[in-house]
């Protein structure tokens, strides 16, 4: 009877420490990542990469907080730009989320609706009151029902690529009309590369697809979303998907670009297996990095129909937010201002990113840069032909939806209308 | 405490008849772990498991089966809505295709992996020289993550520089991941590639279980090669083959990573298969809703194959 009582007891141990186990780890799983001795900032940026000068950069101004702080510090973890957002949706539901993010202004009101950033409104705001015009980004882009979400550290402009030394030996000129594009690239295809690089698969969620189909229309004097509403199936987009079919027709760009998104572009761009693209500023640098590259990378405004003007460009940038789970909002605030001076904005100048302070462009540290020129040309076509990029909270499945339906338009001979329609009902109806 | 008592004994003067019989099991309640041991044990020893099976497997599949009954808004579980989901995507073109697609992806699989798996295991199984180093080889696929071989695949078969792109042919240019015929054909080929090292290494073992008497046998009543293979080999082999085919049925109709980074659905839609639907669904829109009745799809045709993969097992022992 004594041993049975003693294996009842066991037994009755053994559960408990199991029970207490398991309450123990799920309990530890809940607390906050804000430790308050640390910081932690989530972005797509890796500070040490070797290819990219914006890690450089950031990982120069992040040492230089750390050193200056008398606060906490911080420390960066990097995460692909596919994953981040449903990375950071994911942690903060579980209260592990950052005590700062980066956010792509388009994902911001994604990020706005699933709850994973707080508004800064009361310290944001008194600071971009003080810097009035010299903030170039739209401050109405970051701020969500009176609150302001986050704080854009980069703007960027939509440009045409071209491999100037590609052209050259095609003895092909640079085009100023969206014809001549077509035109131009049909020639360079024919000396056994892609003449322009679109990318047409659903890799980023056709990203790169959206970031031309947005200002073609806009140029065909169409738009994207009207108060949330799919406005696309009109004249207007119908026209911009006619354009890529004539492209494709006449051998600008072949049936390969449907396996490329932006990434595949950008490598096919430094390869020299692409000769001209649009793509944004903000990769210009790291493209230019790649071997043999240099010079040759050449940018212009892109054109429209008309070689007076160029198409508008879209108005994005990455921003910087305080995590719904961060616990000392002073502190990670405190960094942000920190991010989006101009002695850091410097840097990223420097690492071929648009500041978005305009008396940054003056500073002696970005006139004295190598392409402090062309920074200023971007600057010059964001402002005279600058508008601000269509987002919403479900953009990423109507950017999704978009390239499949222009897949089946261009290479499959659907209907541009009949698609473009069913698109846009299937996003309104959401 | 109880005794079990064992009726017909010798020392009760029954004559013995045939081989001792087993004795019943006991009837008692709560005796699970033996006659002496107490209720509060065999309950300790067995609580554990319950409790890790159940945090491990059972909640996440009623957690899922009950998101897919309702709206979601990110994370956050909103109103009630039945089988919506589901109706959806049976009843949808787009949900029918990836059905489609994802049957001729696992089923395609198989048809490839099982045959040379088991091809492989019966060449890894002769006295060979260098066997072990085949071993080694054939196994390395095995040990690369599914992203890796993706993006070594897409390199492979680069039409413009990939060591395997076709690309310029008198048929015309040749890019695997530009048509979506191509597409479903190659990623059948990665997946078979990745994963038929584990399936050879299951009938290897399974074919050094063979007495190699039987095998001698049917070689002195005359039987060649391939009639030892079929008659003897095969047979004895079928309880693997049938586990092989339930491990990998699994594998294929779950298989994420390799669909997302080598064709990432496209082109076209080609390769988009319901595994790829619920997590696009679930971590790149948040309809989690929508995603968890992806997954709980996909549940069920894993339970059906393994259960028709079981039966049948089950029917050719009985027969």
């Amino acid at each position: 009877m004594r041993s049975g009582k003693i294996r009842n007891a066991a037994a009755a141990v053994l559960a408990t420490t199991l029970a207490v186990s398991v309450v123990g780890c799920a309990s530890g799983s809940g607390e906050s990542s804000a430790s308050g001795e640390e910081l932690e900032m989530w972005t797509f940026l890796d500070p040490n990469s070797p290819d990219d000068p914006r890690g450089a950069a950031l990982n120069s101004i992040v040492e230089s907080y750390n050193e200056q702080t008398d606060g906490p510090t911080v420390t960066v973890r990097s995460i692909n730009y596919a994953k981040l957002d449903a990375e950071v949706i994911k942690a903060t539901a579980s209260g592990q989320g950052p005590d700062i993010l980066n956010v792509y202004s388009n994902q911001l009101p994604m990020h706005v609706a699933a709850q994973t950033v707080q508004p800064m409104t009361e310290y944001a705001e008194p600071v971009l009151s003080e810097m009035g015009d010299d903030f170039l980004f739209p401050v109405d882009g970051v701020t969500f029902d009176g609150e302001i979400m986050a704080m854009p550290w980069e703007i960027r402009a939509w440009l045409l690529w071209y491999r100037e030394d590609m052209l050259e030996e095609a003895g092909v000129e640079v085009p100023q009309t969206l014809d001549e594009l077509g035109d131009a690239a049909a020639a360079l295809s024919e000396t056994g590369v892609t003449g322009l690089g679109v990318g047409f698969s659903n890799a980023g969620l056709g990203a790169d697809f959206m970031e031309k189909f947005i200002p073609f229309t806009w140029g065909n004097g169409g738009d994207i979303l009207v108060d949330g509403e799919a406005v696309f199936d009109d004249e207007a987009g119908v026209e911009t998907m006619n354009t890529f079919i004539e492209w494709h027709d006449q051998g600008a760009f072949g049936d390969e670009v449907l396996s490329m998104g932006a990434d595949e572009v950008i490598n096919g761009v430094k390869a020299g297996t692409i000769a001209m693209a649009i793509e944004g500023s903000f990769r210009v640098a790291a493209a230019r990095a790649g071997d043999g590259v240099g010079d040759n990378l050449q940018t212009a405004p892109m054109p429209s129909s008309d070689a007076a003007q160029p198409l508008q460009t879209p108005i994005a940038g990455q921003t910087l937010t305080i995590g719904a789970n961060a616990t000392d909002t002073d502190a990670a605030w405190d960094f942000i201002e920190y991010y989006t001076s101009a002695q850091s904005q410097e840097e990223f100048a420097a690492a071929g990113v648009l500041p978005v302070l305009s008396t940054v462009y003056e500073s002696e540290a970005v006139t004295s840069l190598p392409n402090a020129d062309e920074l200023n040309s971007w600057l010059d076509y964001i402002r005279d032909y600058g508008r601000p990029n269509p987002v919403s909270e479900n953009f990423s499945e109507l950017s999704d939806s978009l390239v499949t339906g222009a897949q089946q338009v261009v290479f499959q001979g659907q209907d541009p209308a009949a698609t473009l329609e069913r698109v846009a009902e299937e996003y309104n109806a959401q | 405490m109880a005794i079990a008592v064992h009726p017909g004994t010798e020392e009760q003067g029954a004559p013995p008849a045939g081989p001792p019989t087993p004795p019943p099991p006991p009837r008692g309640k709560g005796r699970g772990v033996g006659d002496k041991s107490p209720l509060g044990l065999s309950w300790g020893l067995v609580l554990p498991s319950i409790i890790v099976v159940a945090v491990v497997s059972i909640f996440p599949i009623v957690y899922a089966v009950n998101l897919s009954l309702h709206e979601t808004s990110y994370m956050q579980i909103g109103e009630f809505i039945g089988l919506q989901h589901f109706i959806w995507i049976f009843t949808s073109a787009e949900g029918q295709a990836q059905i489609a697609r994802s049957l001729i992806y696992v089923v395609g699989s198989l048809v490839i992996a099982v045959p040379l798996s088991l091809a492989l295991a019966n060449l890894l199984n002769q006295n060979v020289r260098f066997r072990r180093v085949f071993r080694v080889l054939i196994l390395m696929p095995w040990v690369i993550s599914q992203t890796v071989a993706a993006l070594l695949w897409k390199w492979l078969v680069n039409p413009d520089y990939g060591p395997l792109g076709l690309g310029e042919t008198p048929f015309g240019r040749i890019d695997f991941l530009a048509d979506p015929v191509l597409a479903m054909t190659l990623l059948i080929v990665v997946n078979v590639w990745i994963s038929y090292p584990l399936a050879t290494i299951l009938c290897l073992a399974s074919l050094q279980t063979i007495p190699e008497e039987l095998r001698e046998a049917a070689e002195v009543d005359g039987a060649g090669p391939f009639r030892r293979f079929m008659q003897v080999t095969l047979p004895l082999m079928k309880p693997t083959l049938f586990v092989v085919a339930i491990q990998l049925t699994l594998l294929y109709f779950n298989m994420v990573t390799l669909v997302y980074t080598l064709t990432g659905g496209g082109p076209l839609d080609g390769t988009n298969l319901l595994s790829l639907a619920a997590f696009k669904q679930s971590f790149e829109f948040f309809n989690l809703g929508l995603g968890a009745a992806y997954s709980v799809v996909l549940f069920a045709f894993n339970v059906l194959f393994g259960a028709a993969y079981i039966r049948l097992l089950r029917s050719e022992r009985n027969g």
